[in-house]
Protein backbone atom coordinates (compact mmCIF):
# COMPACT_ATOMS: atom_id res chain seq x y z
CA UNK A 1 0.00 0.00 0.00
CA UNK A 2 0.90 3.59 -0.75
CA UNK A 3 1.26 6.24 1.95
CA UNK A 4 3.88 8.47 3.16
CA UNK A 5 3.82 11.14 0.33
CA UNK A 6 3.90 14.68 2.09
CA UNK A 7 2.32 16.08 -1.27
CA UNK A 8 -0.51 18.65 -1.00
CA UNK A 9 -2.30 16.31 -3.39
CA UNK A 10 -4.56 13.56 -2.49
CA UNK A 11 -3.27 10.00 -3.63
CA UNK A 12 -5.63 8.41 -6.11
CA UNK A 13 -7.64 5.78 -5.26
CA UNK A 14 -5.46 3.44 -8.50
CA UNK A 15 -2.42 2.67 -6.01
CA UNK A 16 -3.83 0.23 -4.55
CA UNK A 17 -3.80 -1.93 -7.25
CA UNK A 18 -0.05 -2.20 -7.32
CA UNK A 19 1.71 -4.55 -5.53
CA UNK A 20 2.50 -4.50 -1.82
CA UNK A 21 5.39 -3.51 -0.15
CA UNK A 22 6.36 -0.84 -2.89
CA UNK A 23 5.83 2.67 -2.41
CA UNK A 24 4.48 5.02 -5.64
CA UNK A 25 4.08 8.22 -6.14
CA UNK A 26 1.97 9.06 -8.58
CA UNK A 27 2.72 11.50 -11.51
CA UNK A 28 0.17 13.80 -10.29
CA UNK A 29 2.11 14.39 -6.41
CA UNK A 30 5.53 15.24 -7.95
CA UNK A 31 4.00 17.27 -10.72
CA UNK A 32 2.18 19.59 -7.98
CA UNK A 33 5.26 18.72 -5.72
CA UNK A 34 7.18 20.60 -8.15
CA UNK A 35 4.67 23.36 -9.19
CA UNK A 36 4.81 24.40 -5.34
CA UNK A 37 8.63 24.44 -5.52
CA UNK A 38 8.94 26.60 -8.07
CA UNK A 39 6.57 28.77 -6.06
CA UNK A 40 8.38 28.88 -3.63
CA UNK A 41 11.83 29.83 -5.59
CA UNK A 42 9.36 32.41 -7.55
CA UNK A 43 7.08 33.84 -5.45
CA UNK A 44 4.18 35.29 -7.06
CA UNK A 45 4.47 33.69 -10.03
CA UNK A 46 2.14 30.50 -11.28
CA UNK A 47 4.22 27.86 -13.33
CA UNK A 48 3.10 24.80 -15.35
CA UNK A 49 4.80 21.66 -14.37
CA UNK A 50 4.62 18.34 -16.36
CA UNK A 51 6.15 14.99 -14.87
CA UNK A 52 6.62 11.58 -15.33
CA UNK A 53 7.68 8.90 -13.17
CA UNK A 54 9.50 5.91 -14.65
CA UNK A 55 10.08 3.69 -11.96
CA UNK A 56 12.06 5.06 -9.19
CA UNK A 57 13.06 8.39 -11.03
CA UNK A 58 11.46 11.24 -11.95
CA UNK A 59 11.63 13.75 -15.02
CA UNK A 60 10.16 17.17 -14.36
CA UNK A 61 9.55 19.88 -17.05
CA UNK A 62 8.87 23.30 -15.79
CA UNK A 63 7.34 26.36 -17.59
CA UNK A 64 7.92 29.47 -15.91
CA UNK A 65 7.85 33.52 -16.25
CA UNK A 66 10.85 35.32 -14.81
CA UNK A 67 11.05 38.83 -13.63
CA UNK A 68 12.77 40.98 -16.01
CA UNK A 69 15.28 41.93 -16.43
CA UNK A 70 17.48 39.79 -14.32
CA UNK A 71 19.86 37.58 -15.60
CA UNK A 72 18.13 34.65 -16.85
CA UNK A 73 20.75 32.10 -16.67
CA UNK A 74 21.46 32.31 -13.02
CA UNK A 75 17.34 32.36 -12.34
CA UNK A 76 17.22 29.62 -13.93
CA UNK A 77 20.29 27.94 -12.72
CA UNK A 78 18.67 28.72 -8.94
CA UNK A 79 14.64 27.53 -9.81
CA UNK A 80 16.39 24.42 -11.08
CA UNK A 81 18.80 23.39 -7.86
CA UNK A 82 15.76 24.35 -6.02
CA UNK A 83 12.86 22.10 -7.56
CA UNK A 84 15.14 19.51 -8.30
CA UNK A 85 16.35 19.36 -4.20
CA UNK A 86 12.86 20.37 -2.76
CA UNK A 87 11.28 17.25 -5.30
CA UNK A 88 13.65 14.81 -4.56
CA UNK A 89 13.09 15.48 -0.94
CA UNK A 90 9.58 15.11 -0.74
CA UNK A 91 9.08 12.42 -3.00
CA UNK A 92 11.96 10.05 -1.77
CA UNK A 93 12.17 9.85 -5.82
CA UNK A 94 15.38 10.18 -7.38
CA UNK A 95 15.30 13.40 -9.80
CA UNK A 96 18.49 13.78 -12.14
CA UNK A 97 17.48 17.28 -13.32
CA UNK A 98 14.55 19.50 -14.27
CA UNK A 99 14.06 21.09 -17.36
CA UNK A 100 12.93 24.86 -17.16
CA UNK A 101 11.72 26.51 -19.75
CA UNK A 102 11.54 30.12 -19.85
CA UNK A 103 7.59 31.25 -21.60
CA UNK A 104 7.31 34.79 -20.71
CA UNK A 105 9.08 37.26 -18.95
CA UNK A 106 7.23 39.69 -16.59
CA UNK A 107 8.75 43.13 -16.89
CA UNK A 108 8.07 45.28 -13.81
CA UNK A 109 4.04 46.42 -13.26
CA UNK A 110 5.27 50.12 -13.00
CA UNK A 111 6.01 51.36 -16.26
CA UNK A 112 9.38 53.11 -15.72
CA UNK A 113 12.01 53.63 -18.34
CA UNK A 114 15.05 52.02 -17.67
CA UNK A 115 17.53 54.25 -16.06
CA UNK A 116 20.25 55.31 -18.62
CA UNK A 117 23.91 54.14 -18.54
CA UNK A 118 26.03 57.50 -18.45
CA UNK A 119 27.15 58.64 -21.99
CA UNK A 120 30.38 58.10 -23.19
CA UNK A 121 31.19 61.17 -25.01
CA UNK A 122 34.53 59.77 -26.89
CA UNK A 123 32.33 57.77 -29.56
CA UNK A 124 34.88 55.10 -30.76
CA UNK A 125 34.23 54.77 -34.37
CA UNK A 126 32.51 56.83 -36.79
CA UNK A 127 29.30 53.25 -37.78
CA UNK A 128 29.39 52.60 -41.26
CA UNK A 129 26.24 52.62 -43.54
CA UNK A 130 23.70 49.35 -43.42
CA UNK A 131 24.34 47.33 -45.88
CA UNK A 132 21.11 45.88 -47.93
CA UNK A 133 20.97 41.94 -47.62
CA UNK A 134 19.58 41.88 -51.22
CA UNK A 135 16.72 39.25 -50.15
CA UNK A 136 14.32 40.41 -52.58
CA UNK A 137 16.23 40.93 -56.09
CA UNK A 138 17.81 37.16 -54.86
CA UNK A 139 14.54 35.85 -54.20
CA UNK A 140 13.09 36.85 -57.22
CA UNK A 141 16.06 35.64 -59.51
CA UNK A 142 16.52 32.27 -57.62
CA UNK A 143 13.07 31.56 -57.76
CA UNK A 144 12.79 32.47 -61.47
CA UNK A 145 15.86 29.89 -61.85
CA UNK A 146 14.36 27.60 -59.83
CA UNK A 147 11.01 27.33 -62.17
CA UNK A 148 13.30 27.28 -65.41
CA UNK A 149 15.47 24.49 -64.25
CA UNK A 150 12.38 22.73 -62.13
CA UNK A 151 10.50 22.94 -65.60
CA UNK A 152 13.50 21.21 -67.67
CA UNK A 153 13.37 18.69 -65.16
CA UNK A 154 9.86 17.59 -64.92
CA UNK A 155 9.99 17.60 -68.60
CA UNK A 156 12.73 15.44 -69.37
CA UNK A 157 11.65 13.08 -66.40
CA UNK A 158 8.48 12.99 -67.87
CA UNK A 159 10.03 12.05 -71.43
CA UNK A 160 12.27 9.46 -70.55
CA UNK A 161 10.43 7.40 -67.54
CA UNK A 162 6.61 8.23 -69.35
CA UNK A 163 8.27 8.04 -72.74
CA UNK A 164 5.61 11.02 -73.40
CA UNK A 165 6.45 13.44 -76.29
CA UNK A 166 8.56 16.32 -74.64
CA UNK A 167 6.82 19.67 -74.52
CA UNK A 168 5.83 22.18 -76.53
CA UNK A 169 7.35 25.03 -75.54
CA UNK A 170 10.65 22.87 -74.72
CA UNK A 171 10.46 21.87 -78.84
CA UNK A 172 9.54 25.81 -79.94
CA UNK A 173 13.04 26.82 -77.75
CA UNK A 174 15.03 24.15 -79.52
CA UNK A 175 13.53 25.39 -82.54
CA UNK A 176 13.81 28.67 -82.32
CA UNK A 177 17.72 28.90 -81.20
CA UNK A 178 18.55 26.79 -84.16
CA UNK A 179 16.71 29.56 -86.48
CA UNK A 180 17.96 32.52 -85.18
CA UNK A 181 21.80 32.97 -85.13
CA UNK A 182 24.11 35.82 -83.87
CA UNK A 183 23.45 39.22 -85.70
CA UNK A 184 19.34 38.55 -86.11
CA UNK A 185 17.24 41.49 -84.35
CA UNK A 186 15.17 39.32 -82.13
CA UNK A 187 18.80 38.28 -81.01
CA UNK A 188 20.64 41.53 -80.86
CA UNK A 189 17.27 42.47 -78.39
CA UNK A 190 17.84 39.64 -76.37
CA UNK A 191 21.20 40.31 -75.81
CA UNK A 192 20.62 44.07 -74.99
CA UNK A 193 18.22 42.76 -72.52
CA UNK A 194 20.64 40.35 -71.34
CA UNK A 195 23.50 43.18 -70.87
CA UNK A 196 21.31 45.19 -68.74
CA UNK A 197 20.00 42.70 -66.34
CA UNK A 198 23.72 42.17 -65.69
CA UNK A 199 24.24 45.60 -65.04
CA UNK A 200 21.47 45.95 -62.59
CA UNK A 201 22.76 42.65 -61.13
CA UNK A 202 25.94 44.58 -60.63
CA UNK A 203 24.55 47.68 -59.69
CA UNK A 204 22.88 45.73 -56.63
CA UNK A 205 25.74 43.90 -55.44
CA UNK A 206 28.15 46.69 -55.11
CA UNK A 207 25.80 49.90 -53.91
CA UNK A 208 24.82 49.49 -50.21
CA UNK A 209 20.99 50.24 -50.66
CA UNK A 210 18.68 51.15 -47.95
CA UNK A 211 18.60 54.56 -49.07
CA UNK A 212 15.91 55.40 -46.88
CA UNK A 213 18.08 54.99 -43.52
CA UNK A 214 20.56 56.96 -42.18
CA UNK A 215 22.93 55.71 -39.94
CA UNK A 216 22.84 57.16 -36.18
CA UNK A 217 25.84 57.30 -34.07
CA UNK A 218 25.42 55.84 -31.07
CA UNK A 219 27.96 55.65 -28.11
CA UNK A 220 26.86 51.82 -27.41
CA UNK A 221 29.33 48.65 -28.88
CA UNK A 222 26.86 46.45 -30.31
CA UNK A 223 24.37 48.40 -31.16
CA UNK A 224 24.00 50.09 -34.75
CA UNK A 225 21.18 52.45 -35.28
CA UNK A 226 19.60 54.02 -38.08
CA UNK A 227 16.64 56.35 -38.58
CA UNK A 228 14.16 56.71 -41.76
CA UNK A 229 15.02 59.62 -43.78
CA UNK A 230 10.96 60.56 -43.50
CA UNK A 231 11.52 60.36 -39.82
CA UNK A 232 14.47 63.28 -40.36
CA UNK A 233 12.47 65.21 -42.84
CA UNK A 234 9.15 65.34 -40.53
CA UNK A 235 11.19 66.27 -37.27
CA UNK A 236 12.60 69.20 -39.53
CA UNK A 237 9.38 70.35 -41.25
CA UNK A 238 7.62 70.20 -37.05
CA UNK A 239 10.91 72.26 -36.38
CA UNK A 240 10.62 74.69 -39.34
CA UNK A 241 6.97 75.13 -39.45
CA UNK A 242 7.14 76.12 -35.50
CA UNK A 243 9.05 79.04 -36.50
CA UNK A 244 6.69 83.06 -36.21
CA UNK A 245 5.61 83.78 -39.71
CA UNK A 246 6.56 80.40 -41.48
CA UNK A 247 3.19 79.07 -43.15
CA UNK A 248 4.14 76.24 -45.53
CA UNK A 249 7.46 74.12 -45.33
CA UNK A 250 8.71 71.67 -48.16
CA UNK A 251 11.91 69.94 -46.67
CA UNK A 252 13.92 66.76 -48.72
CA UNK A 253 16.51 64.98 -46.94
CA UNK A 254 18.36 63.57 -49.15
CA UNK A 255 21.91 61.27 -48.31
CA UNK A 256 24.45 64.15 -48.43
CA UNK A 257 22.23 67.52 -48.21
CA UNK A 258 18.69 68.94 -46.61
CA UNK A 259 16.70 71.57 -48.77
CA UNK A 260 13.91 73.37 -46.83
CA UNK A 261 12.04 75.89 -48.68
CA UNK A 262 9.87 77.90 -46.87
CA UNK A 263 6.99 80.31 -47.20
CA UNK A 264 7.19 83.76 -45.09
CA UNK A 265 3.47 85.53 -44.40
CA UNK A 266 5.06 88.27 -41.99
CA UNK A 267 7.81 89.63 -40.33
CA UNK A 268 11.82 90.26 -40.56
CA UNK A 269 12.92 88.42 -43.99
CA UNK A 270 16.52 88.13 -42.57
CA UNK A 271 15.32 87.60 -39.22
CA UNK A 272 13.35 84.47 -39.94
CA UNK A 273 15.35 83.34 -42.28
CA UNK A 274 18.17 83.14 -39.68
CA UNK A 275 15.40 81.72 -37.37
CA UNK A 276 14.29 78.83 -39.77
CA UNK A 277 18.42 77.82 -40.05
CA UNK A 278 18.78 77.35 -36.91
CA UNK A 279 15.65 75.87 -36.06
CA UNK A 280 16.68 72.94 -38.91
CA UNK A 281 19.83 72.62 -38.03
CA UNK A 282 19.03 71.96 -34.24
CA UNK A 283 16.61 69.28 -35.57
CA UNK A 284 19.56 67.43 -37.76
CA UNK A 285 21.93 67.64 -35.62
CA UNK A 286 19.37 66.48 -32.77
CA UNK A 287 19.13 63.26 -35.17
CA UNK A 288 22.78 62.61 -34.45
CA UNK A 289 23.55 61.48 -38.04
CA UNK A 290 26.81 59.77 -39.18
CA UNK A 291 27.57 62.60 -41.26
CA UNK A 292 25.89 65.86 -40.97
CA UNK A 293 24.26 66.83 -43.94
CA UNK A 294 24.16 70.34 -45.36
CA UNK A 295 21.24 72.31 -45.17
CA UNK A 296 20.27 74.41 -47.94
CA UNK A 297 17.19 76.95 -46.24
CA UNK A 298 15.06 78.92 -49.19
CA UNK A 299 12.66 81.49 -47.12
CA UNK A 300 10.09 83.01 -50.06
CA UNK A 301 7.87 85.39 -48.91
CA UNK A 302 3.76 85.46 -49.64
CA UNK A 303 2.43 87.43 -52.28
CA UNK A 304 0.58 89.12 -49.00
CA UNK A 305 3.63 89.61 -47.52
CA UNK A 306 4.43 92.71 -46.52
CA UNK A 307 8.55 94.42 -45.21
CA UNK A 308 7.32 94.80 -41.35
CA UNK A 309 7.09 98.75 -40.48
CA UNK A 310 8.00 100.24 -37.08
CA UNK A 311 8.29 97.64 -34.57
CA UNK A 312 6.32 99.84 -31.81
CA UNK A 313 2.94 100.45 -33.98
CA UNK A 314 1.08 97.22 -34.24
CA UNK A 315 -1.25 98.34 -36.05
CA UNK A 316 -1.80 96.38 -39.22
CA UNK A 317 -3.45 93.55 -39.88
CA UNK A 318 -0.61 90.81 -39.50
CA UNK A 319 0.99 92.55 -37.34
CA UNK A 320 -2.13 92.49 -34.69
CA UNK A 321 -2.26 88.72 -35.50
CA UNK A 322 1.01 88.07 -33.82
CA UNK A 323 0.48 90.15 -30.90
CA UNK A 324 -2.49 88.00 -30.32
CA UNK A 325 -0.61 84.34 -30.40
CA UNK B 1 28.70 47.46 -42.86
CA UNK B 2 28.09 43.90 -44.03
CA UNK B 3 27.25 42.14 -41.35
CA UNK B 4 25.86 38.33 -42.43
CA UNK B 5 27.65 35.77 -44.38
CA UNK B 6 23.76 35.58 -46.37
CA UNK B 7 24.48 39.32 -47.73
CA UNK B 8 27.65 38.78 -48.79
CA UNK B 9 26.94 35.10 -50.53
CA UNK B 10 24.04 37.13 -52.01
CA UNK B 11 26.02 39.81 -53.44
CA UNK B 12 28.56 38.06 -54.45
CA UNK B 13 26.31 35.42 -56.59
CA UNK B 14 24.53 38.51 -57.78
CA UNK B 15 27.71 40.71 -58.78
CA UNK B 16 29.26 37.26 -60.89
CA UNK B 17 26.03 35.95 -62.07
CA UNK B 18 25.38 39.71 -63.51
CA UNK B 19 28.88 40.11 -64.79
CA UNK B 20 28.41 37.04 -66.83
CA UNK B 21 24.66 38.26 -68.28
CA UNK B 22 26.70 41.57 -68.84
CA UNK B 23 29.39 39.58 -71.07
CA UNK B 24 27.14 37.65 -72.60
CA UNK B 25 24.64 40.24 -73.51
CA UNK B 26 26.69 42.53 -75.12
CA UNK B 27 28.23 39.81 -77.01
CA UNK B 28 25.29 38.72 -78.46
CA UNK B 29 24.29 42.35 -78.78
CA UNK B 30 27.41 43.56 -80.52
CA UNK B 31 26.51 41.09 -83.48
CA UNK B 32 24.11 43.82 -84.64
CA UNK B 33 25.52 44.01 -88.42
CA UNK B 34 26.29 48.11 -87.72
CA UNK B 35 28.39 47.68 -84.60
CA UNK B 36 29.78 44.81 -85.91
CA UNK B 37 31.57 46.50 -88.43
CA UNK B 38 33.55 48.97 -85.65
CA UNK B 39 34.75 46.08 -83.55
CA UNK B 40 38.32 45.83 -82.36
CA UNK B 41 40.39 43.37 -84.30
CA UNK B 42 40.55 41.01 -80.75
CA UNK B 43 36.56 41.04 -80.53
CA UNK B 44 35.78 37.43 -81.03
CA UNK B 45 33.44 37.21 -83.90
CA UNK B 46 31.44 34.39 -85.30
CA UNK B 47 31.01 32.85 -88.74
CA UNK B 48 28.32 34.02 -90.84
CA UNK B 49 25.45 32.16 -91.08
CA UNK B 50 25.62 30.80 -87.31
CA UNK B 51 22.80 29.99 -85.50
CA UNK B 52 22.32 29.68 -81.53
CA UNK B 53 21.88 25.82 -81.58
CA UNK B 54 22.77 23.47 -84.37
CA UNK B 55 20.13 20.72 -84.75
CA UNK B 56 23.21 18.51 -85.75
CA UNK B 57 25.40 18.84 -83.05
CA UNK B 58 22.06 18.35 -80.91
CA UNK B 59 21.69 15.34 -82.07
CA UNK B 60 24.93 14.24 -81.80
CA UNK B 61 25.17 14.70 -77.99
CA UNK B 62 21.67 13.31 -77.61
CA UNK B 63 23.01 10.08 -79.08
CA UNK B 64 25.64 9.89 -76.45
CA UNK B 65 25.03 7.86 -73.51
CA UNK B 66 26.21 10.16 -70.98
CA UNK B 67 24.23 13.39 -72.48
CA UNK B 68 20.88 12.46 -70.61
CA UNK B 69 21.96 11.70 -67.00
CA UNK B 70 23.81 14.45 -67.24
CA UNK B 71 21.81 16.92 -67.96
CA UNK B 72 18.52 15.18 -66.03
CA UNK B 73 21.34 15.25 -63.08
CA UNK B 74 22.13 19.01 -63.73
CA UNK B 75 18.63 20.39 -63.87
CA UNK B 76 17.41 18.48 -61.23
CA UNK B 77 20.09 19.86 -58.81
CA UNK B 78 20.33 23.37 -59.60
CA UNK B 79 16.45 23.34 -59.05
CA UNK B 80 17.11 22.19 -55.82
CA UNK B 81 19.89 24.27 -55.05
CA UNK B 82 17.87 27.62 -56.62
CA UNK B 83 14.99 26.86 -54.39
CA UNK B 84 17.10 25.60 -51.46
CA UNK B 85 18.39 29.26 -51.98
CA UNK B 86 15.16 31.00 -52.57
CA UNK B 87 13.82 29.78 -49.36
CA UNK B 88 16.63 30.85 -47.45
CA UNK B 89 15.82 34.49 -48.40
CA UNK B 90 12.43 33.98 -46.02
CA UNK B 91 12.50 36.17 -42.96
CA UNK B 92 13.66 33.13 -40.03
CA UNK B 93 11.29 33.20 -37.42
CA UNK B 94 12.33 32.85 -33.92
CA UNK B 95 10.65 29.73 -33.33
CA UNK B 96 13.69 27.40 -31.97
CA UNK B 97 14.68 27.90 -28.14
CA UNK B 98 17.43 29.23 -26.51
CA UNK B 99 19.22 27.01 -24.87
CA UNK B 100 20.56 28.31 -21.09
CA UNK B 101 23.80 27.44 -19.74
CA UNK B 102 22.03 24.85 -17.34
CA UNK B 103 21.56 21.45 -18.67
CA UNK B 104 18.15 20.97 -19.94
CA UNK B 105 16.81 24.52 -19.44
CA UNK B 106 15.67 26.90 -22.46
CA UNK B 107 13.86 30.52 -22.92
CA UNK B 108 11.77 31.39 -25.68
CA UNK B 109 12.92 34.19 -27.78
CA UNK B 110 9.85 35.52 -28.30
CA UNK B 111 9.27 35.95 -24.46
CA UNK B 112 12.65 38.09 -24.59
CA UNK B 113 11.14 40.16 -27.38
CA UNK B 114 8.04 40.61 -25.99
CA UNK B 115 9.84 41.91 -22.47
CA UNK B 116 12.19 44.31 -24.50
CA UNK B 117 9.15 45.39 -26.18
CA UNK B 118 7.42 46.30 -23.55
CA UNK B 119 10.28 48.14 -21.85
CA UNK B 120 10.85 50.13 -25.35
CA UNK B 121 7.75 51.24 -25.32
CA UNK B 122 7.61 52.60 -21.91
CA UNK B 123 10.48 55.23 -23.06
CA UNK B 124 8.77 58.55 -22.86
CA UNK B 125 8.30 59.93 -26.75
CA UNK B 126 8.12 55.69 -28.31
CA UNK B 127 5.08 55.77 -29.70
CA UNK B 128 4.86 51.88 -30.96
CA UNK B 129 7.75 49.21 -30.73
CA UNK B 130 8.44 45.77 -32.44
CA UNK B 131 11.16 43.55 -31.23
CA UNK B 132 12.35 40.51 -32.58
CA UNK B 133 15.62 38.27 -31.39
CA UNK B 134 16.91 35.63 -33.80
CA UNK B 135 19.17 32.79 -32.79
CA UNK B 136 22.37 32.68 -34.57
CA UNK B 137 25.15 30.48 -34.55
CA UNK B 138 27.54 30.21 -31.44
CA UNK B 139 26.18 31.94 -28.26
CA UNK B 140 25.04 35.09 -30.59
CA UNK B 141 21.61 36.88 -30.46
CA UNK B 142 20.50 39.35 -32.61
CA UNK B 143 18.14 41.55 -31.71
CA UNK B 144 16.21 43.98 -34.30
CA UNK B 145 14.35 46.82 -32.74
CA UNK B 146 11.97 48.93 -34.26
CA UNK B 147 10.88 52.17 -32.91
CA UNK B 148 8.12 54.09 -33.85
CA UNK B 149 8.76 57.91 -32.45
CA UNK B 150 6.06 59.80 -31.55
CA UNK B 151 5.77 63.60 -33.20
CA UNK B 152 8.04 66.31 -32.62
CA UNK B 153 10.83 63.38 -30.93
CA UNK B 154 14.45 63.40 -32.14
CA UNK B 155 16.65 60.44 -31.82
CA UNK B 156 18.21 62.45 -29.00
CA UNK B 157 15.72 62.41 -26.81
CA UNK B 158 15.02 58.58 -26.87
CA UNK B 159 18.94 56.81 -27.93
CA UNK B 160 20.10 57.16 -24.30
CA UNK B 161 16.91 55.56 -23.02
CA UNK B 162 17.09 52.76 -25.86
CA UNK B 163 20.50 52.21 -25.15
CA UNK B 164 19.43 51.18 -21.57
CA UNK B 165 16.86 49.01 -23.02
CA UNK B 166 19.79 46.81 -25.04
CA UNK B 167 21.80 46.89 -22.36
CA UNK B 168 19.50 45.58 -20.14
CA UNK B 169 17.94 42.72 -22.54
CA UNK B 170 22.10 41.50 -23.18
CA UNK B 171 22.74 41.49 -18.86
CA UNK B 172 19.10 39.08 -19.11
CA UNK B 173 20.45 37.10 -22.37
CA UNK B 174 23.88 36.65 -20.59
CA UNK B 175 25.98 34.21 -21.87
CA UNK B 176 24.53 35.43 -25.38
CA UNK B 177 26.30 38.16 -26.66
CA UNK B 178 23.50 40.47 -28.04
CA UNK B 179 23.68 42.67 -31.02
CA UNK B 180 21.32 44.77 -31.91
CA UNK B 181 19.71 46.42 -35.14
CA UNK B 182 17.88 49.85 -34.28
CA UNK B 183 15.58 51.68 -36.69
CA UNK B 184 13.88 54.66 -35.90
CA UNK B 185 10.92 55.79 -37.69
CA UNK B 186 8.67 58.42 -37.18
CA UNK B 187 4.78 56.88 -36.30
CA UNK B 188 2.62 57.36 -39.06
CA UNK B 189 0.43 60.38 -38.21
CA UNK B 190 -2.11 62.41 -40.27
CA UNK B 191 -0.27 64.72 -41.84
CA UNK B 192 -0.50 68.47 -40.91
CA UNK B 193 -1.68 71.14 -42.66
CA UNK B 194 0.07 74.33 -43.34
CA UNK B 195 0.38 76.54 -39.96
CA UNK B 196 -1.99 79.54 -39.70
CA UNK B 197 -0.69 82.66 -37.83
Amino acid sequence: MTTAVPAPAPLPATAAQRGRGTTTVSERAVRRIAERATAEALPGRAARATATVPGRTAEVSLGVTLPYPSPLADAVRNIQHHVVDRTRELTGLDVPTAQVNVTSLAPPRCSRPPVSPPEETNSPRTPGRWWSGRRTPTALLTTSAALACGALALDLIQVHTAHSAAAAWRVSAVHWLSGHGPGDPAVVIAGGLTALLGIWMIVLAVTPGLRHRSTVRTAAERVDAAVDRSAVRSLVRDAVGDVPGITAVRVRVRRRRITVRARLAFGDRAEASAAVTAAARAAVSSCRLRRAPRVRITVTPEPVWQPPKAPSVPTTPLAAKEVDQ
Amino acid sequence: MIRTARTAVNRTALGAGGLALLLTGSWLAATDRTVARQLPTWWPITRTNAVLLEPGRLAQLRSEGWWTPTVMTASIGLTTLFAYWALGQLRPGSGRRLALPSPGCTVRPRALAEAVTARATAVPGVARTHARVLPRRGRRLEMELRVWLAPDTSPDAVLPALRAVTAEAEGAAAPYTTHTRLRLSAAATPRRGPHVR
